[in-house]
């Protein structure tokens, strides 16, 4: 084995001295060169928001425009350093949040909870995101609630209205930015009751957010007089609703309220009206507020009513800024489920700015506890962290809308509360 | 009990509709003895055949039916020459994991052509009232269609040349072959026409319910059952247990609750597997 020795030569000029020299100005050299794009990359590293959304199974349709609402957060964001409503937050104006690009990664739960429980696993564990926003329904935000509760991490919940969540469970970690359960179907009993209606069915299907939205319908037909004469859960995997309508219908009921999803409003739409059903209201929980709602039925959706967190036309801040970028983005009027992802992202995006970090999630939890604001979607102010609903969101309100026929034209009016009402209520259901 | 006829007709109609997805997936089932996950996906892709036929060319889905399921027949007969004739005659875990995969390109290319939106044709909504029994025409027409559908797929079987090929070939392959059948011609027909009864069922769906990219796996759950029920790979098994499924759903709702309504096939299913595991109407492999 040969060993290599080193021997100065003076043809070159290379004396030991001058090698050390050379060699440790090139090391220093290299060593600082290397750290360059390191530090470079700790400036601009982006900041990856993550999150699992039902974009396809049965809330893929909701789903998809709650994933379109933090889509448009996140590019606005990164152009203007804001979002919109949000320009005046301290550490606004450079691109991105706190000058760090927002990357999302969006996983998709398949409507599915125990998808959701593994994804968000893999999102805190294995890809390490930075921060997470809440995924869509109840079921699936019930679902992944211990699991982020354990990785303590400040996560706001766009679409998750069932009180149950929130409800004696003194959560941490996360806020609802949905208007709760319990306001469901505004107007309802008390229409009802005006009218002189007595009987009452309650349908729904066996899922965390309608059970709990029941629960709450349940106590206010009673609180206001209503004989409940059928109150029923359905499985979700259901594809006819007849059998359960022709029971509303044997009940005597003239009160139908309930339902679930989309696909939900749809089937007990079509049911009623391939039955000859013929209740005085016929009232329903997510589905009525959606085009797809109108667009499938025609006019055998007119003169049903049901509720939404939000319409085109409020005057909320930013709110028809955003209206028009989503027109120009996506195209068509949105929802209210894209107008709630958006919304929970600014109030993550106003918790992070206030705070000035987004390493310190205990701080970025207070805000978002203790925050008073308006979002482009709704008010929101939620329990305080050391009450039994901590997060349980106070603020924010509904309108009832009803299916009516304006110009020839199937469309959505606000029929209560009064002060936001620009119809009627037209009664019976027709 | 209130209002019986009514329970009645609501589950022969809801049966009717079964029956056509199931009878095409036990026809497949009998002739090839492959389990076709993606089954369930050609009504899906039929009743987006029915609903582009009415909201852009103003077609009745009465008369897209037709071409709705000429359109599934061809892509249904050319999948199976492409594709599932490779996996003939392996085992069966080689067919489900190939239909399954299948089946996830299908829906998930129906999600981005189609997107999620939820979709139906208002056709024929109007109810009416015959001996006390009250349904929309579209219930109607749907469960008419689908009684004429599962007519002519027997009268196919029974007295034409090509459909008693795919019976022989059903019964017994080997022996059909040695006849002279050209089996493979009958095992793509029959793939072809269980597609196309699908897209019809798809069609009717898109009237009487509504439509979405995943609603083909909504539908196979109940089918594979309808199937097993009847017996696997008998046709008429298929039909009777579409309409028993159909009859359960219906007075199971009324005479007990929504949400035990939904187990009561399931329950029969486990008791037909106790006292006779070959199905209503299907035969042991030792008879075969």
């Amino acid at each position: 084995m040969c060993s290599r020795k080193y021997v100065p030569s003076n043809d070159t000029g290379l004396t030991r001295r001058n090698f050390i020299k050379t060699t440790g100005v090139v090391a220093i050299g290299t060593a600082i060169a290397g750290h360059i794009p390191t530090i470079f990359a700790q400036q601009k590293k982006p900041l990856r928001i993550g999150a699992s959304i039902s974009l396809t199974g049965k809330y893929a349709r909701s789903g998809e425009e709650q994933h379109k609402g933090y889509m448009l957060w996140a590019k606005h964001v990164n152009e203007l350093g804001h979002s919109y409503g949000k320009a005046d937050l301290p550490n606004s104006g450079e691109p991105g949040l706190l000058g760090r690009p927002v990357e999302l990664i969006v996983l998709d739960d398949r409507s599915d909870p125990t998808t959701g429980v593994r994804l968000y696993n893999e999102l805190i564990h294995s890809r390490q995101v930075d921060l997470l926003l809440g995924p869509y329904s109840s079921a699936v935000t019930n679902a992944v609630a211990p699991i982020i509760e354990n990785a303590q991490i400040p996560t706001p919940n766009p679409m998750a209205s069932s009180t149950a969540i929130w409800e004696g469970r003194n959560l941490q970690w996360q806020v609802q930015v949905q208007p709760p359960g319990s306001r469901r179907l505004p107007g309802l009993t008390q229409v009802a009751m005006e009218h002189g209606d007595e009987k009452i069915a309650i349908i729904y299907e066996d899922s965390e957010f309608p059970r709990n939205a029941a629960k709450a319908l349940r106590a206010r037909a009673k609180e206001d007089g209503l004989q409940i004469v059928l109150d029923t859960a359905y499985p979700v995997k259901i594809t006819d609703w007849t059998p359960i309508v022709q029971q509303v219908m044997n009940s005597g009921a003239t009160v139908l309220a309930g339902g679930g999803y989309l696909p939900d409003a749809i089937g007990i739409t079509r049911a009623t009206r391939s039955l000859g059903y013929q209740p005085n209201i016929l009232s329903l929980l997510v589905g009525v507020a959606l085009p797809d709602y109108r667009d499938t039925l025609g006019k055998a959706a007119l003169t049903v009513t049901g509720d939404a967190d939000w319409t085109p036309n409020v005057n909320y801040p930013g709110a028809q800024k955003y209206v028009e970028a989503y027109r120009s983005e996506y195209g068509g009027v949105p929802e209210y489920h894209s107008a709630g992802g958006y919304g929970a992202a600014q109030i993550l995006e106003e918790a992070v700015r206030r705070a000035g970090t987004v390493d310190d999630f205990e701080k970025i939890r207070d805000i978002m506890f203790e925050l008073k604001t308006t979002t482009v979607f709704n008010l929101y102010e939620v329990a305080p962290l050391d009450s039994p609903d901590s997060g349980l969101q106070l603020a924010a309100n509904r309108v009832m809308l009803q299916v009516q026929e304006a110009d020839g034209k199937l469309e959505n009016a606000v029929v209560y509360p009064d002060e936001a009402a620009n119809a009627q209520w037209i009664y019976p259901f027709q | 009990m209130d209002h019986p006829l009514q329970l009645l007709a609501n589950g022969l109609v809801v049966g009717a509709i079964y029956s056509l997805v199931a009878v095409g997936l036990s026809l497949v089932f009998g002739v090839m003895r492959v389990i076709n996950i993606a089954h369930g996906d050609f009504a899906m892709l039929g009743a987006y055949v029915a609903f582009f036929a009415w909201d852009w060319l103003g077609l009745s889905p009465l008369v897209s039916l037709l071409p709705a399921m000429a359109i599934l027949f061809l892509f249904g007969a050319g999948l199976q020459r492409l594709v599932i004739e490779r996996v003939v005659g392996r085992p069966l875990l080689a067919s489900l994991m190939l239909t399954f995969g299948l089946s996830l390109i299908i829906w998930n290319s129906s999600q981005v052509a189609f997107t999620t939106k939820l979709r139906g044709i208002s056709y024929l909504t109007e109810p009416v009232t015959f001996l006390g029994v009250t349904m929309s025409q579209s219930y109607i027409v749907g469960f008419v269609l689908a009684l004429i559908l599962t007519g002519a797929l027997f009268a196919f079987l029974k007295f034409t040349a090509p459909g008693k090929a795919i019976r022989a070939t059903s019964q017994n392959q080997d022996v059909a072959l040695a006849c002279g059948i050209d089996v493979r011609r009958a095992r793509t027909l029959a793939f072809g026409i269980g597609a196309a009864l699908a897209a019809a069922a798809g069609t009717l769906i898109s009237m009487t319910g509504f439509i979405y990219p995943y609603m083909g796996f909504e539908y196979l759950a109940k089918t594979f059952t309808i199937v097993v029920l009847g017996g696997l790979g008998s046709v008429a098994g298929a039909l009777v247990a579409a309409f028993a499924y159909g009859l359960l759903e219906s007075f199971g709702t009324a005479m007990l609750s929504p949400r035990i309504a939904p187990a009561l096939p399931f329950v029969l299913l486990i008791a037909i597997m106790i006292f006779r595991p070959s199905g209503l109407f299907g035969t042991s492999v030792a008879d075969r």
